[in-house]
Formats: C-alpha cells, sequence, structure tokens
C-alpha cells in the first residue's frame, strides 16, 4: 500500500499535476475567469489548420514507411537466434543512446545538396541528382521515419517471435505454397505487433518536434513548433496550453478508435 | 459418449480411403554433426494399415516421422508412396501427406471451418465443394456445431479433432501423426483412441502413428514399430511384440516382466540359479550351455500362500519365496514376491476374484506357471 502511495504521489506530482495546470492555463481567460475563448480562436485559426493537416499526414506518412521498411527487416531479425538476436537488439536499441538531435544532425550530413548520398548519386551519374533531400517534406519523412523505426521494429519482432512455426509447417503440409502461407498465416499473426507499432510511430511522429524544426522547411511546420513558437515568440501561453490540449485529445482519440477496432487486449497479448 | 453414437459411416459421410497408398522407408540414415539420430531404418506399411513408431525419447521415432513427411531430408535412403519415390518432394500438394502435429499446429486466427477448409482452399476447390467436404469432415470428428468457433475456445479433445479432420479432409494418402494425445488427460485420451481406431478402420486410411505410450499403441496398431537408438529393435502385432518379444529391451518396454536367466541345459531345462532349473516348453528348441532369459509377464503366474505340507522344493513350474509387497489395484492385486534366485523380486498380478485368499505382506508363498507360457529370449549376442 505505502508503495502505491508513492507511486501515486511521484505521478500526481511530475505527471497529472502539470497536466492538469495546462488544462487550466488552456480555458484561463485574460481577466482570471473562465472561458473557451482560446479553444474558439484555434477553430478560427487559418494558419494553425495547415499546420495540423501536415502534422497527421507526416506522421501517417512516417508510419507508412516505417511498416515498408521495418516489415520484412522485422521478419528477418525475428529469424534470427543467440548471438546474432542480442546483436539485432543492441543494434537496434543503440540509437536511443544518442539524442535525436544528434541524430537529426548526422541526416543533414548524409542528405544535404553536397551530402554523402547525393555525392555517391551526382558520382554514379544519376539523372537529376543532386536532389533536395533537405528542409523540406521529403527531409521531414526521412529524418523521422529513421528516428520511429525502432519503435516499429521493436513491435514486429516481439509479435514474429512469438508466431509458431509449425503452424507454416502445417500449412506446408497442406498444400499451400510460400506466397499463400505468408499472406494468409504469417501476416494474419503478425498484425497485432503492426498495429501496436503503427500506434506508437503515428502518436510519437504527432507530437514531433527535433526533426520538422531542423530538417524542415518553413512549408513543414508541424504542431509541436506551434506550441514552441506560441510560447517563446508570442508568449502566449494559454495559447500553448489550448493547442497542447487539442493534440492530448487526437492523440487520445486516436489510441481508443485503434483500442476499439484493433482489440486493446490483442495489443497486449499479440498472440491472443 | 462418442462410442455409442452411430458410426460415421451412417452419418452420411462419404470421405473415402480410396486415395490410401502404402508407404516403404528404406534404409533411412540422418546424422546432426557426429550425432546419428537414425541408423538404418526400414519399414513397410501396407495400404490401409496402422503402423506405430513406439519408443522411449530419444529413439528416433519422431525423427522418423519428421523424415516421412519430408521436413527433414535423410543422408541416405529412400521414401516411397505407392510406387512414386518421393524421397526429395518436398512436404506439400505432390507429397500428399495429412500431418497431425504434436499440439496440433491449428491456425490461431481462423475458425474450425476455416481451418479445416484450408487445404481445399489451397487446392482450389469449388465453393460448393469446399463447403461439402468439411461438413462431412466435421460431422466425422463430430464437430459440426463448433464450425464458427475459434480454436482457443475448444478443449484439447476437440482442437486434436479439429486437427484430425483437417488433416483428412484432403484425402491424403497417408496420414501422420506425431503423438497427438501426449497433451490429453487419461480419461479423454481413452475415448479419443478408440475414435481414432474406428475412424481409421472405417476409412481404411494408411497411418503412421508416434507416441511413447505402450498401450496406446496396442489399442491402435496393427503393428508395432518399437524404436531404440536410431533404428527399429521389433516390428510385429500387438500380440507378436507382447508374447515374442526378440530382446530383453523390447521385453521390459512392452508390459511388466519377470526375466529369469540362467543356462539352458542339455535335458530341456533353464538352471536359473545353483540347482534350480525350470521346465522349458518342447517349442523352445534352447541351445544347450547357451545363456538365454525366461520371460513371464505377471499376468500368467499364479500366486498363493504356502501351507504347511507343501513341499518346498523348487519345482520345474514354480518357484518359493515371500511376499514382499502387494497392492490392490482395481482390476488386479498385485505382489512382489521375493525368492532365492532370481535376485529380481518376481512381479505377479493376479486377478482380484471374491475366493481368491489375499495374502499378505511377509507370508510365505509359491508362484506357479504353466510352462507354455514361457518365452525364451536368446542372451549374448549383445542385444541385452
Amino acid at each position: 500500500m505505502l508503495s502505491l502511495a508513492v507511486i501515486l504521489f511521484f505521478v500526481g506530482v511530475t505527471f497529472l499535476l502539470p497536466l492538469f495546470n495546462v488544462l487550466l492555463l488552456s480555458i484561463s481567460d485574460p481577466n482570471g475567469g473562465v472561458s473557451l475563448h482560446h479553444f474558439r480562436a484555434l477553430a478560427t485559426s487559418v494558419s494553425l489548420r495547415p499546420v495540423l493537416i501536415n502534422t497527421a499526414v507526416t506522421a501517417l506518412q512516417v508510419t507508412f514507411f516505417c511498416v515498408l521498411i521495418g516489415y520484412p527487416a522485422a521478419m528477418f531479425f525475428a529469424r534470427l537466434e543467440g548471438w546474432k538476436a542480442n546483436l539485432t537488439g543492441v543494434a537496434i536499441l543503440f540509437p536511443f543512446l544518442t539524442s535525436s538531435l544528434v541524430r537529426t544532425f548526422v541526416f543533414i550530413v548524409l542528405l544535404g545538396r553536397n551530402g554523402v548520398l547525393n555525392s555517391v548519386l551526382v558520382s554514379l551519374g544519376v539523372p537529376g541528382a543532386p536532389f533536395t533531400l533537405l528542409f523540406n517534406h521529403i527531409g521531414v519523412v526521412i529524418g523521422m521515419t529513421y528516428v520511429l523505426l525502432p519503435y516499429m521494429l521493436l513491435a514486429l519482432i516481439g509479435t514474429m517471435r512469438k508466431i509458431d512455426h509449425t503452424l507454416l509447417d502445417a500449412a506446408r503440409s497442406l498444400g499451400a505454397g510460400p506466397v499463400r502461407i505468408f499472406l494468409t498465416i504469417y501476416v494474419p499473426l503478425s498484425l497485432p505487433g503492426v498495429a501496436a507499432g503503427a500506434i506508437i510511430t503515428t502518436i510519437l511522429g504527432f507530437g514531433y518536434f527535433v526533426t520538422p524544426a531542423l530538417m524542415g522547411g518553413p512549408g513543414q511546420r508541424m504542431i509541436a513548433q506551434s506550441v514552441e513558437q506560441r510560447i517563446l515568440i508570442m508568449y502566449d501561453l494559454p495559447g500553448a496550453a489550448s493547442i497542447s490540449v487539442l493534440m492530448l485529445v487526437v492523440v487520445l482519440s486516436t489510441y481508443a478508435v485503434a483500442a476499439r477496432y484493433l482489440g486493446l487486449s490483442r495489443l497486449m497479448r499479440p498472440q491472443g | 459418449m462418442m462410442q455409442d453414437r452411430p458410426a460415421a459411416g451412417h452419418r452420411g459421410a462419404k470421405l473415402q480411403g480410396a486415395r490410401s497408398a502404402s508407404v516403404h522407408l528404406e534404409a533411412i540414415s540422418k546424422s546432426f554433426g557426429a550425432t546419428c539420430i537414425l541408423s538404418g531404418v526400414d519399414l513397410e506399411v501396407a495400404a490401409g494399415e496402422f503402423v506405430t513408431l513406439l519408443g522411449p525419447s530419444g529413439s528416433g521415432k519422431t525423427s522418423t516421422l519428421m523424415v516421412a513427411a519430408g521436413f527433414m531430408l535423410p543422408d541416405h535412403g529412400r521414401i516411397t508412396v505407392g510406387d512414386r519415390d518421393v524421397t526429395h518432394v518436398p512436404p506439400g500438394r505432390e507429397r500428399d501427406m495429412g500431418i497431425v502435429f504434436q499440439n496440433y499446429a491449428l491456425f490461431p486466427h481462423m475458425t474450425v471451418a476455416q481451418n479445416v477448409s484450408y487445404p481445399l482452399k489451397v487446392r482450389r476447390l469449388p465453393r460448393a465443394e469446399v463447403s461439402r467436404r468439411v461438413d462431412e469432415a466435421l460431422r466425422l470428428v463430430q464437430l459440426d456445431m463448433l464450425a464458427d468457433r475459434k480454436p482457443a475456445k475448444l478443449s484439447g479433445g476437440q482442437q486434436q479433432r479439429v486437427a484430425l479432420a483437417r488433416a483428412l479432409v484432403f484425402e491424403p494418402s497417408v496420414l501422420l501423426m506425431d503423438e497427438p494425445m501426449g497433451a490429453l488427460d487419461v480419461r479423454l485420451k481413452e475415448e479419443l483412441q478408440w475414435e481414432i481406431r474406428r475412424l481409421q478402420r472405417e476409412l481404411g486410411a494408411t497411418v503412421i502413428y508416434v507416441t511413447h505410450d505402450q498401450n496406446e499403441a496396442m489399442l491402435l496398431s496393427d503393428r508395432i514399430a518399437l524404436m531404440r537408438d536410431g533404428r527399429i529393435e521389433q516390428c510385429g502385432s500387438p500380440q507378436e511384440l507382447y508374447r515374442h518379444p526378440k530382446t530383453l529391451f523390447a521385453a521390459q518396454f512392452l508390459g511388466d516382466s519377470n526375466l529369469l536367466t540362467g543356462t539352458a541345459t542339455s535335458d530341456g531345462k533353464l538352471e536359473i540359479g545353483p540347482g534350480q532349473a525350470i521346465e522349458l516348453p518342447e517349442t523352445a528348441a534352447a541351445t544347450a550351455g547357451a545363456r538365454y532369459a525366461a520371460l513371464l509377464r505377471p499376468e500368467v503366474l499364479l500366486a498363493e500362500p504356502l501351507l504347511p505340507g507343501n513341499d518346498p522344493a523348487p519345482g520345474a513350474c514354480h518357484l518359493f519365496g515371500t511376499v514382499r509387497d502387494m497392492a490392490f489395484v482395481g482390476q488386479s492385486i498385485r505382489y512382489e514376491i521375493a525368492c532365492e534366485s532370481p535376485a529380481q523380486p518376481i512381479l505377479v498380478h493376479q486377478v482380484a476374484r471374491a475366493t481368491h485368499s489375499q495374502m499378505s505382506t511377509g507370508q510365505a508363498a509359491r508362484v506357479s506357471w504353466d510352462t507354455d507360457d514361457i518365452h525364451l529370449i536368446p542372451l549374448g549376442d549383445g542385444n541385452d
């Protein structure tokens, strides 16, 4: 009971209290009263809508590319055993040890007009090279996919490891070819992992700040940047708070819908 | 609960065993590195025959099945189904074998009906044909009421029957089963054993079955192949294996046994101890001077109290001793009777009839038998 009280205390002081504070701030009135003034302003704001749309589109695109790259990679990793499995585990977690700021700068070096990638492409004589891969939408998607891919990989590998390989043998003995086995057995059984990974990357992508701020152009502003702008440039704390609350609502409802239609219990127990 | 239902044939099932074929494993060997797991397995299974691979764990029975199934490629040897050489045919449509896996390997995201229809959809059968055959197969295993359930919502026995239906529905030429009863409780096991036996006889399917349970093997099989150290020790009908084991291993693996070892004498007896010889059946044809073990199954022995006045001299077809332990196990009373020789106490399983006086521990007893119940196993050529 004591430990529970301690946990509640820390969660309360460090998490719920500030969150409550933000909520209060977002419905505060310049005169000290309570009003929905800030939310009304958001609803009518011309500048916020494209940012919101860009944020959602970017988050979904990043999720899509995470699945596209992560799925085959995870399939390969999930089959490894022993020291190879440990090594891939470390390799996937390794990026988390460096700050996302550093990782983003690495990509600026790689993707710049005179960066490593473009130099190689130019020297290979690829038509159209060098490409503009930075300070535009492509740059943001590449950078965020790189940063969020490990989350997707971990979710997928966890689920794929639990797939019973005698099921694949059974399908083979029943006459199914490799493509059919993949589509009718492997993919359906790995879907809970895809769903879990997609929810994590979408939610994290939705609130992402560093990468779009450093690798995006003015047209790629995402919603976290709007919060920052309101705090640091416009000094509009209640305005920033109201956007934060909006983000929270979007993220929580995304999660609620996902939990409802994908089955929350399935996300927790992939084989359930 | 299943046996008293009408047989499947009267339920309108039309699954045919007509395609069942013979299987021939010839000189199958397989090694992993320096470890030899199969060393020359020879097995011929006739069309419609039920053959069980029986043996302790590590004897190679599951490996033999996996080689037959095509999941494991033998280093040497040949596998033929009917007159087709399938040694290098991978598992699947062309190999044409139905397999019931140890853990059933049901697809958890599919319903019972979807599981059973899987092999038919793979074969692109018309939809009406698929649903007709799925219905038949499910009726055959009495699961037609549960067609829309997911496997996780079924009991172990029901799951096993789904696996069986799925392996039978595409009418494979051979059915392979790998310890399908392993995870079930005893009562259910026996019920399903009778069910499998009935189904197999009805469909005329060729079955290769793996188990480590000797009772299961005897109940189900036309023939049992007893395996040991990667080869077949002895292959024969349950009766043959139980009554006439060729080796001590076979004698001891199937059922309880009393083995009286000794040297054959020129007058047709076996000297099992100093001055103690038992009479051998005339058919035994023992070579004088050679070492043998006389096998006496516990249930062919008669144990009775040694009454005063009874001659306690060792006889030609009886032994004297004291009851070391006894237990009542329902269908029989089991005695352990310590004699001077053999050193091992003699096991007696005696049918518990009301007229029999039960002996108690420490009591002097006489164990007797009919000479014809003795089976002789030659010793000394490395088979013990």
